[in-house]
């Protein structure tokens, strides 16, 4: 138990949440207090190579272990499958010693899924070709350097290929600890929920391993227009110098006054012709940006209800799941009521609608953001100092994992004394 | 003639296109009108199409596919002004150039080889004038298409293009007609799809950029105006010798993609595929350069009053006039002279030495005396940049012209071919008899899955120009001729069959097709080609198992006399080319296949050889 953990005034409940600066991905210990003692949730274990924190997997792992002195963890979440959220999960001998009574997956990382959905084994290729694309330390196989267009081909792009495309490979080892690996502490199989089990959106459910909690799911969508890549929508709040983003019907050359206006009787090509040259859509880049986005689109949303507390973790859901939420009546109560809101995807300009800051989450909310400032075309701009502007304006105090905040009331968090994590407190 | 009020069906139809690509000549005469033979043309719902080609305007960018709707050339408003006006806002105007240069190029090589070309199956090839997001075109054969992309020009440094602006790939003539020739490449020697040395896909490449080059070159309008500028040098006129001038701007790197004009480079200092096909090009470009400028060289005197040194200004019009009809002149013989060289080529593992044979071939049996110097031009273009043939020993005219095979070791066998030959005599009137459009649909596409260099094919697969590849579809005579070679060549013993470059198994591929030619005594004469392949297993260094093409083309008279054998060169001589070949290859520009074991390193991948990158 660490100095931070014991500093919680005796007879006030609180939910105790870590963050780890594990650099730009995401890991977050969360202690819950339950009317049957503590219970201790992980939610996703991961960084990326090229933005390394204080820890690589093993140590990452190590902390983790030492934090939970002893105990098991109730529920381990993966948000999606990017390696900078799931990278830690590989380590299967480690996860040998630490007992898993439940884990938590989007419903596209069930295996087979593809029968239901059969648009998913696409994305799932895109990922196998991204593994060959990109070595194991981050650096681009010369195929994918050559395969890049002419009008891409600088050292920025290259680094920003390479960044996506590393974030999307298949962590083989991670996923199957996940799907099959960890064991309860009693040695038997921890239960796996693929989220959500049902069409309808928010979905609720209980579990026993946290008992007086209640789980509400907000994405993601079964429905898989929600989870592809989106432009950000101009009533989102102030974005200013984002550029605005292509792959959208609207931005076809040629209007609808050129277009048949319904299906042709007699196509000269069929469905299935028509889905091999949609492959051939977009450059390297493109198709890499647009897995990049469709598994940040997979992204579990929760808000997990305990007494008074609600925390809304957003995993890195971009746009179209923020549509769905701020689209439906139920989801956006749930997500505006939160008391703790962990910012979605590092603090990219796509994944925190500026407007669900202004109007719906109530002033004050503390705010968690595990992030990396960097160079490079894909981590410009992350954070957002937008979103950072917009916490302030809403005297939200908020902690960065990589840059100790100034500025606004920070005396919600407790930070490690050599940087390694940020612990907050909320009441419940 | 019309003999009746009745009488209306025109020759001609008359379409405008892009002569060059849109944006590099703004101000200048970029258009040209190209006139084909009259067909008639179907018009659905979602496409049109005529008896070869099919116009398919598919997007395929979005969520989901758009259609846009097809022209309609018929159209009195549409005919009565030669087409729409060349546009690049007009998608309507983009599908009626892909038309306009697909069947310009078709034409092309039907005038050349004396018969109509039909591609496989007597199916139509599909343009796809905006198919993808991507800088980017090629040919599919499996989808019996030509994919055009579209894509925002470079932000930073575009060219003559406004930044960011929508580049379609469709208008440019040359990407028009380079990825049509590699259709019909494909169609007339499938084999050239496997690349079993590094030539095959370099000969592909620059074959398909000859096409596209030389037949610019044959627009009255746009050479006249280029050659004004110019001053009468063709070398100065960057319009009519760059490739996609638009297109490579496009991509940021501030020249046009290639141009005919640059390499000075020989064969044996270049490796990589593409250099290799420049080499070509260049070579075939001079030996026009030359040609051209020595047929305007008196017209030059002439209006020098003898000293050949053109005063200071403009060039008076009617020299331009002069100057131009030499050039479009000029450019229709080479290009003629290139596309005739096929019917002289072996079936598969082409080099750029068996196409210098061929080509010379195909001119001496029609042109003996060259008075143009138009071949020996091309020859010397090609000893300077060191391309030979191998074993023709020396450039001579002579050397160069293929081997006919000792008349007595195939005597025996003429009684046989010349049955041939009047099969194919009927085949040609059957056909013409039974020209009716065949109804297309995608039934078989996915059925039949294999690619036609796939060694696992159990059937001969027949490729025989100007009919149907599949029995439904064949004229009784090309049943039977079929048949008759089939049980020919079963009856065949191991040694005339070496003599082929084939063996025990059965025959992989069979192809024939009629040919005319007039000889240097003003008579037609006719023949027939055929073309013989198996599929020869062999283990790499790598330790894949692949498999290549061996055979022979065989050249028939009228006769039944064997007057030219083309084979591929003895399996045992290979080893090295394929080792090299495999080596070489280019992967999928997405890696699809990088880490499968579907990786197939003989695959000429039209689409990885076209992605805009950067060189």
């Amino acid at each position: 138990m660490t100095t931070a953990m014991a500093m919680s005034p005796a007879g006030k409940r609180r939910i105790r949440i870590r963050m780890y600066n594990v650099g730009f991905g995401d890991c977050f210990l969360i202690r819950l207090p339950t009317k049957d003692g503590e219970r201790r949730m992980l939610v996703d274990c991961g960084y990326h190579t090229n933005g390394k924190g204080k820890f690589d997997d093993r140590g990452l792992i190590e902390q983790i272990k030492k934090d939970l002195d002893g105990e098991g963890l109730d529920v381990v979440v993966a948000t999606h499958r990017h390696q900078d959220h799931i990278s830690g999960f590989g380590q299967t001998e480690q996860w040998k010693e630490i007992g898993v009574e439940e884990v938590w997956l989007p419903f596209t990382a069930r295996e087979g899924v593809e029968k239901e959905e059969p648009s998913l084994a696409f994305w799932n290729r895109l990922m196998d070709s991204a593994h060959g694309l990109v070595k194991p330390d981050g650096v681009l196989e010369d195929a994918a350097a050559k395969a890049l267009p002419a009008t891409k081909s600088s050292d920025e792009d290259k680094e920003a290929l390479a960044w996506m495309l590393w974030n999307a490979r298949t962590n083989a080892e991670g996923i199957a600890n996940l799907r099959r690996g960890m064991k309860r502490a009693d040695g038997g199989r921890a239960k796996r929920r693929y989220l959500p089990d049902g069409k309808k959106l928010p979905f609720q459910f209980e579990s026993p391993v946290l008992p007086g909690a209640t789980i509400h799911v907000l994405g993601p969508s079964r429905d898989p227009a929600y989870r592809r890549k989106k432009s950000v929508p101009a009533g989102w709040g102030v974005l200013a110098g984002v550029a605005p983003e292509g792959g959208e019907t609207d931005s076809l050359p040629f209007g609808p006054e050129w277009r048949l206006q319904k299906a042709p009787a007699r196509p000269p090509f069929q469905r299935k012709s028509i889905d091999m040259i949609r492959e051939f859509n977009g450059d390297i880049t493109d198709i890499a940006a647009a897995t990049d986005a469709y598994l940040n689109g997979e992204s579990l949303v929760l808000v997990i209800e305990l007494g008074a507390a609600k925390l809304l973790l957003t995993g890195d859901a971009e746009v179209g799941a923020w549509m769905k939420i701020l689209e439906d009546a139920d989801s956006l109560a749930l997500a505006a009521s939160a008391t703790f809101f962990k910012v979605g995807h590092h603090g990219s300009h796509n994944a925190t609608p500026l407007v669900f800051l202004d109007e719906h989450l109530a002033e004050g909310t503390p705010a968690m953001m595990s992030t990396q400032k960097g160079k490079g075309q894909y981590r410009n701009g992350i954070p957002r100092p937008e979103i950072l502007k917009t916490f302030d304006k809403h005297a939200m105090p908020y902690a960065r994992s990589d840059v100790r905040a100034e500025g606004a009331a920070h005396g919600t968090f407790e930070r490690d004394g050599q940087d390694r994590w940020v612990d907050c407190e909320i009441p419940c | 003639m019309r003999r009746s009020p009745e009488q209306t069906r025109p020759e001609y139809r008359h379409l405008r296109i892009f002569a060059i690509d849109p944006m590099v000549a703004r101000g200048g005469e970029h258009r040209a009108t190209v006139q084909l033979r009259f067909e008639e043309l179907e018009r659905r719902d979602a496409s049109f199409f005529g008896r070869r080609i099919e116009v398919a305007d598919v997007d395929t960018s979005g969520q989901e596919a758009v259609w846009l709707e097809p022209v309609d050339l018929d159209s009195a408003h549409i005919a009565m002004q030669h087409g729409l006006e060349p546009s690049e806002s007009d998608p309507q105007f983009h599908q009626q150039m892909v038309y306009a240069v697909a069947m310009r190029t078709l034409e092309q090589f039907d005038r050349a080889l004396g018969r109509m070309i039909y591609f496989k199956s007597r199916r139509r090839l599909r343009l796809v004038p905006h198919a993808f997001r991507g800088a980017n075109a090629f040919y599919h054969p499996k989808l019996r298409a030509v994919l055009f992309g579209y894509f925002r020009a470079s932000d930073e440094s575009p060219g003559e293009n406004l930044p960011g602006q929508t580049i379609f790939t469709c208008l440019s003539h040359d990407i028009v007609a380079h990825e049509v020739t590699h259709a019909i490449v494909d169609r007339l020697r499938p084999h050239f799809n496997i690349a079993t040395n590094p030539h095959v896909r370099a000969f592909h490449e620059a074959f398909a950029d000859i096409v596209a080059v030389f037949q610019r070159l044959t627009f009255r309008d746009l050479v006249q105006q280029a050659l004004q500028e110019a001053r009468g040098k063709l070398a100065n006129s960057a319009r009519l010798t760059e490739i996609a001038a638009q297109f490579g701007q496009g991509l940021g790197s501030g020249a046009a993609l290639r141009t005919a004009l640059c390499s000075t480079k020989r064969i044996q200092d270049v490796e990589e595929e593409h250099d290799l096909g420049e080499v070509l090009l260049a070579a075939i470009f001079d030996g026009f350069q030359t040609t051209f400028d020595r047929r305007s060289a008196d017209l030059i005197r002439i209006a020098t009053g003898g000293s050949g040194i053109l005063p200071e200004g403009a060039l008076h019009p009617d020299l331009v006039a002069r100057l131009t009809a030499e050039c479009v002149r000029t450019a229709q013989g080479v290009l003629t002279m290139c596309i005739r060289a096929f019917d002289y080529l072996p079936p598969a593992d082409v080099d750029f030495g068996a196409f210098l044979r061929a080509l010379v071939t195909a001119d001496w049996e029609l042109n003996p005396l060259d008075e143009s110097g138009l071949r020996a031009a091309i020859i010397e273009g090609c000893r300077r940049r060191g391309i030979f043939a191998m074993d023709a020993g020396s450039l001579a005219v002579s050397a160069l012209l293929l081997d006919s095979p000792p008349r007595e070791a195939w005597s025996d066998h003429e009684p046989e071919f010349q049955k041939w030959v009047d099969l194919a005599v009927q085949i040609g009137a059957q056909q013409q008899r039974s020209d009716t459009r065949e109804d297309d649909d995608e039934a078989d596409l996915f059925a039949s899955g294999e690619r036609a260099s796939d060694s696992k094919q159990q059937a001969p697969e027949v490729v025989s120009s100007g009919s149907g590849d599949s029995a439904d579809r064949d004229v009784p005579a090309q049943k039977q001729l079929r048949a008759a070679i089939l049980a020919w060549f079963a009856g065949l013993d191991a040694e005339k069959r070496a003599e082929l470059r084939l063996s025990a198994g059965d025959l992989g591929t069979v192809g024939f097709h009629g040919s005319h030619r007039v000889t240097a005594d003003g008579t037609l004469r006719f023949g027939l080609v055929v073309q013989l392949v198996q599929m020869t297993p062999v283990t790499l260094a790598s330790g894949e198992a692949m498999s290549f093409p061996t055979g022979a083309t065989l050249v028939i008279g009228v006769n039944g006399k064997l007057r030219f054998l083309i084979r591929t060169k003895a399996p045992n001589t290979r080893k090295a080319d394929l080792e090299r070949a495999a080596a070489l290859a280019t992967t999928n520009a997405l890696g699809w296949r990088l880490h499968g074991a579907g990786r197939d390193p003989f695959a000429v991948d039209y689409r990885g050889m076209h992605e805009g990158r950067p060189r």
